[in-house]
């Protein structure tokens, strides 16, 4: 379904050219799970902007293909874009504000991609976005409807936008850091979400985080980035329990436990 | 340690359309203490943190500083930096308007913050959309810790950071506070990142403290099933 072949992405704003994402190629069939994990500034959400067909900037080179069915997104016109964008495949921003509009109702957000791709009803639009609203656990739907962004908390709009990219019914879904601020109740529900609809329609995941525990719930593939390269892939549980590079050794090591201290070291 | 850097006072807050987001909230941080928030999403924790710094609407209570007003890492980093300035220039502007250091002392002072929080040298002269994710919240903290304030509040201030950047963020945490003794009110949904750095935890269920108490009290022996749950679904019992 999707294929991504010796990708390279540089930056050339500034002076020097840098490269952000070196040589990354990986594949991903229908309705598979796949996890990319690594450190803060590897590549990560380059790597799921270009796959999202969102780094359609002039001065970000890309090299390389990203095949969607067969089809380079790299080299997709605005038309093949739109289709691809909200139907095809939805995406989870890392940073929710960024990506929803300040001044419209969260009610408008949501029907955006219905009122783009879809022919329904007002009527329609609106049951539709109160059910997914409901479905990713902001069960005060109707007064969240008519609510604007700013009016929600964190965890509230990163939900909301996770509610905007599945309620088109999309192929593919990128969730870019999608629950770094929920709580680990309501982020479970988030991961119960998107597995039931990876089971029922066959929905492919592609999820970006930090957290290698997350992603070893979620994915069955996971995906090791460092320094814009990958630095070690294969099935989750594996990984996970035995980790052959440097970078993920440390990932899992410095995962905070919570051991009862005698005293307290935090004073003095 | 045992003089209050913050108090407040019996808070009410509530939003024009909506009831009452906070309910007679009460609590104090002392000097070189670290007090945590936790609760789950929409609880208030992001509202009280506004309360504090006058950003919401109070409609009873008080909420009394101690010292000068409050640094504050922001929950959603992309809106507190201005897009149209490079790092450089965002980090030095608290220092220019407060007038205590010359233009060297500003510039070494920036990059001794910059390499503090793991980035280097040439992040001053990028713009915040040429940064990651993470890379932003670590300017927003370096920010926030600039002008030496003796509060720090801090919401959600690691959460988008992998766990080795965490502790190394954490890390630095402990030791400006060590070295400072600097007080901070930290908000998290973390259990476990709240375990490593608080002295002192507060548990908040719909604008409302429910439990509150020293760390090693409230997680190994909670006293409501609320503080139960929270703890058994971050995978923490004894
Ligand atoms: N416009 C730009 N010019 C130069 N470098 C950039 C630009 N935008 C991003 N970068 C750099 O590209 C690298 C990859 O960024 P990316 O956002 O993909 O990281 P990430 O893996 O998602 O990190 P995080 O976990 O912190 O979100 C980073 O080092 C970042 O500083
Ligand atoms: N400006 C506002 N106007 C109206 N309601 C608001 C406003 N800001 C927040 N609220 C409401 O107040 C409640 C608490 O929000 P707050 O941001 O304090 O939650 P939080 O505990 O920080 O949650 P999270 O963990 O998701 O960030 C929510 O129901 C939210 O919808
Ligand atoms: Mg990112
Ligand atoms: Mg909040």
């Amino acid at each position: 379904m999707l294929k991504v072949k010796e990708l390279n992405i540089i930056f050339q704003d500034r002076g020097k050219p840098e490269t952000a994402v070196k040589q990354l190629s990986f594949d991903m069939r229908e309705g598979e799970r796949i996890g990319i994990v690594g450190e803060s500034g590897s590549g990560k959400t380059m790597t799921a902007l270009a796959i999202a067909g969102l780094l359609m900037r002039k001065d970000v080179k890309k090299q390389g293909e990203i095949l969607w069915e067969g089809k380079n997104i790299l080299s997709f016109h605005n038309k093949e874009l739109c289709q691809y964008r909200g139907k095809e495949m939805g995406m989870i921003f890392q940073e929710p504000m960024t990506s929803l509009n300040p001044v419209k109702k969260i009610g408008w957000q949501m029907e955006e991609s219905l009122r783009i791709h879809e022919k329904f009803t007002k009527k329609e639009r609106y049951e539709r976005a109160i059910a997914q609203l409901m479905e990713v656990g902001l069960l005060d739907a109707k007064k969240v409807y008519h609510q604007y962004p700013h009016e929600l908390s964190g965890g509230m709009r990163q939900r909301v936008m996770i509610g905007a990219a599945l309620i088109c019914n999309p192929k593919l879904m990128i969730a870019d850091e999608p629950t770094t601020a929920l709580d680990v109740t309501v982020q479970d529900q988030i991961l119960q979400l998107l597995k039931k609809r990876n089971k029922e329609k066959k929905t492919g995941i592609l999820f970006i985080s930090h957290d290698l525990e997350l992603v070893q719930k979620l994915c069955e593939r996971v995906i090791v980035m460092h320094k814009g390269m990958i630095v070690e892939k294969g099935l989750a549980r594996e990984v996970f329990t035995s980790p052959s590079h440097e970078y993920t050794k440390k990932l899992i090591a410095s995962i905070p436990k919570v051991e009862r201290r005698k005293g307290d070291s935090k004073l003095g | 340690m045992d003089k209050p850097i913050l108090e407040v006072k019996d808070l009410r807050v509530s939003y024009k359309r909506g009831k009452e987001v906070l309910n007679h909230v009460s609590f104090q941080v002392k000097e070189g203490q670290t007090v945590g928030l936790v609760g789950e999403s929409g609880c208030g924790k992001s509202t009280l943190a506004k309360a504090i710094l006058g950003m919401a609407p109070i409609q009873e209570g008080e909420v009394v500083h101690y010292s000068s007003m409050p640094q504050m890492v922001f929950q959603d980093p992309y809106s507190s930096l201005n897009p149209a300035k490079k790092i450089g220039w965002i980090l030095e502007e608290p220092l220019k308007i407060q007038k205590k250091l010359n233009k060297e002392e500003r510039r070494e002072k920036m990059e001794q913050m910059i390499e503090r929080v793991g980035l280097g040298t040439a992040f001053l002269e990028r713009y915040p959309n040429m940064l990651s994710g993470g890379q932003r919240q670590r300017v927003a903290i370096a920010l926030a810790l600039m002008l030496d304030s003796k509060l720090i509040i801090a919401d959600e201030a690691v959460s988008a950071l992998d766990v080795t950047v965490q502790a190394q963020i954490l890390d630095l945490f402990l030791k400006i506070q060590r070295e400072m003794g600097v007080s901070f009110f930290f908000i998290s949904h973390d259990l476990r990142v709240v375990y490593h750095l608080c002295h002192y935890v507060l548990v908040m269920k719909e604008g409302k403290i429910i439990e509150a108490g020293n760390v090693e009290q409230v997680y190994f022996t909670p006293r409501e099933e609320y503080t139960k749950t929270l703890l058994k679904a971050a995978g923490i019992e004894d």
